[in-house]
């Protein structure tokens, strides 16, 4: 075989079966990265995360080793390689034909100038556009999920699920108890001064009692005192004084006016 | 025919080859300034004329297919010959018969004259419109090259080859050729109406004072060098492999076939056809100055190679189904190589 047309001829094979081998390299990579990504998600529910992603990394290892070999078992040899090659150029078999007439030693009468336009060819070879783009798109959509993969196994945080929680801790408790505790004091203290504002107030001062309870919001010193004189025996007097003179002290601070004045009434 | 040795082979037999081949080229121009618009024809009669294939030739009349064959004939110096083919056309009439001669002393012996189909090109006109027996007489002389009358073996000249027209308009009256028999043609070649402006060029050529004619320029040792040569040319053998297949893609039997063989095809054609694109793509690769048979040479000769050997069945002849195109269906669809792996 001339020079120029082994040289050709052996270039585009290494060429085409490089690529080849990378399309199943990528493909078995893939799979295998999917594959084992859905292995992590179940390891990680019993808490093997470290260790499941060393497999897992392992196994695409492997894949990929795989790959290479399965794409070497569909690389191509020079007639197939020529073929394509005649295909892609459009020049009429031009090399395929060489080859079989390379191949009984140029025996038959127009052999010699078979062979002759290949040599012609190759020597001046037309570019070539290496059929990348299946690969790149391969290799596209398998780098996307194995780094979807990775993400999903790396920055996810545990589930709420986890199964080695079965009870919402107390400081969860008491957190989300504090909002309703607020309010049952608070309903208390109403509930407390509602009574006393019904049991020792005439009811004039009661509205005045009421408003001035709701304006200021000072339940916390009122339900005290209260408290304090609903402890003993019944309402003794002194205390009973004391909280009428302290309600109306509040009251004339609301209007400046004495109990016995028209807002009061 | 003998093969060429490949000691005879060397810059003077590959310098003979390609001027024999631009030989050619201008038996295609002297029969193209005689005939306008219809040089795929041209091309397709000189391919089948390398391989001593016979044709077919379907048209209506008046578009040139006598002036065709003339031409041609005139411009390799072959012997010329036409038969009008009628209903009362006998076999004696196309292939000779044997006449009561006198001689000097007075006795009468019986000389074979030959017919008309003694000659190098033979355009058969209408032959769909001869008897059976008279088709068979021509078909026979066709397969064998050569006639039989009382006994005698009488060879017919080389290079020997049938033009039979059919007259697609009258079929009343006519014996349409069986199917076995129209297998026996290299290449079934229709005839097209010219356009307009290939009319007006006809008007201009032929309605004027001079009317064209082809000259001589080659002449018959060559050409016959030429039918040896094409013989030669070399077959990669995916080329050959995808011509089988394109065959069998059209017997609705096989496996894998398009529905549309299976549903519109009675049968399809034989090892007849692939032997006939073969070495039709053979002489079109020397017409073309190659030497080894391409892709796009089997793919160009499908239709003429193989559309007279596929029948349709009623279903097909009902839905007005052409065989051409379920031949580029199939061309178009057929994978060119079987085992090239995904993604190249």
């Amino acid at each position: 075989m001339s020079y120029f047309l082994n040289r050709f001829l052996k270039d585009s094979r290494r060429r085409l079966n490089q690529i080849i081998i990378a399309i199943h390299w990528i493909k078995v990579t893939g799979w295998v990265g999917a594959a084992g990504a859905v292995v992590i998600l179940a390891a990680r529910a019993f808490g093997w995360t470290v260790a499941a992603l060393g497999i897992w990394l392992i196994l695409i290892a492997i894949g990929g080793l795989v790959g290479v070999v399965m794409g070497w078992r569909y690389r191509l040899d020079m007639s197939a390689a020529a073929r394509w090659v005649d295909d892609y150029q459009r020049n009429a078999e031009a090399y395929s034909a060489a080859l079989v007439c390379l191949g009984r030693n140029c025996s038959e009468p127009l052999d010699e100038l078979v062979v002759e336009r290949a040599e012609i060819l190759a020597g001046n070879p037309s570019a070539i556009r290496w059929p990348t783009r299946y690969l790149i798109r391969k290799a596209a959509i398998t780098g996307g999920l194995l780094l979807g993969a990775l993400v999903i196994v790396l920055w996810n945080p545990p589930p709420a699920w986890n199964l080695s929680r079965y009870i919402i801790p107390s400081q969860t408790t008491d957190s989300v108890l504090d909002i309703p505790r607020q309010n049952i004091d608070r309903l208390e203290q109403q509930r407390i001064t509602r009574e006393l504002a019904l049991q020792y107030f005439p009811k004039d001062v009661k509205q005045t009692f009421y408003r001035f309870i709701w304006k200021n919001r000072n339940l916390p010193d009122f339900r005290r005192t209260a408290e304090a004189a609903l402890t003993r025996n019944g309402v003794p007097s002194e205390y009973d004084d004391f909280v009428r003179a302290y309600f109306l002290e509040l009251s004339r601070e609301i209007k400046g006016n004495s109990p016995e004045s028209e807002d009061l009434k | 025919m003998n093969r060429i040795k490949k000691e005879n082979t060397g810059t003077e037999f590959i310098m003979n080859i390609r001027d024999k081949i631009e030989g050619l080229r201008r038996v295609r121009e002297q029969i193209t300034s005689v005939i306008v618009g219809q040089d795929e024809v041209i091309d397709l009669i000189l391919i089948a004329l390398l391989c001593e294939g016979h044709i077919l030739l379907e048209g209506v009349p008046g578009l040139g297919k006598t002036m065709m064959v003339r031409a041609l004939a005139d411009s390799l110096t072959l012997q010329y010959s036409r038969i009008q083919f009628t209903p009362d056309l006998l076999p004696a009439d196309v292939i000779g018969t044997s006449i009561a001669i006198q001689d000097e002393r007075g006795n009468f012996n019986l000389q074979f004259e030959p017919g008309p189909i003694f000659a190098n090109l033979v355009l058969g006109d209408e032959i769909n419109r001869a008897s059976p027996k008279t088709q068979s007489a021509l078909l026979e002389a066709m397969q064998e090259q050569a006639i039989t009358v009382r006994g005698v073996r009488h060879l017919l000249p080389r290079p020997f080859q049938v033009l039979a027209t059919q007259n697609p308009l009258e079929m009343e009256g006519t014996y349409p050729l069986p199917e076995a028999q129209i297998d026996r043609f290299f290449f079934k070649i229709l005839i097209k109406q010219p356009s307009e402006a290939e009319l007006v060029s006809i008007i201009d050529r032929t309605m004027g004072a001079a009317v064209p004619s082809a000259k001589a320029v080659l002449d018959v040792e060559e050409l016959r060098s030429l039918q040896q040569v094409v013989r030669e040319v070399v077959v990669p053998p995916h080329v050959a492999s995808f011509a089988a297949r394109l065959v069998l893609s059209t017997q609705p039997e096989q496996e894998n076939v398009s529905p549309q063989i299976r549903q519109f095809v009675r049968y399809g054609a034989g090892p007849r056809g692939a032997q006939a694109l073969i070495l039709a793509g053979k002489a079109k690769a020397l017409t073309m100055g190659r030497f080894n048979v391409s892709m796009d040479d089997v793919q160009q000769l499908a239709c003429p190679a193989l559309r007279h050997r596929i029948a349709l069945n009623f279903d097909g002849q009902s839905e007005g189904i052409r065989v051409d195109d379920l031949l580029q269906n199939i061309v178009n669809s057929l994978p060119i190589d079987l085992n090239r792996p995904t993604g190249i």
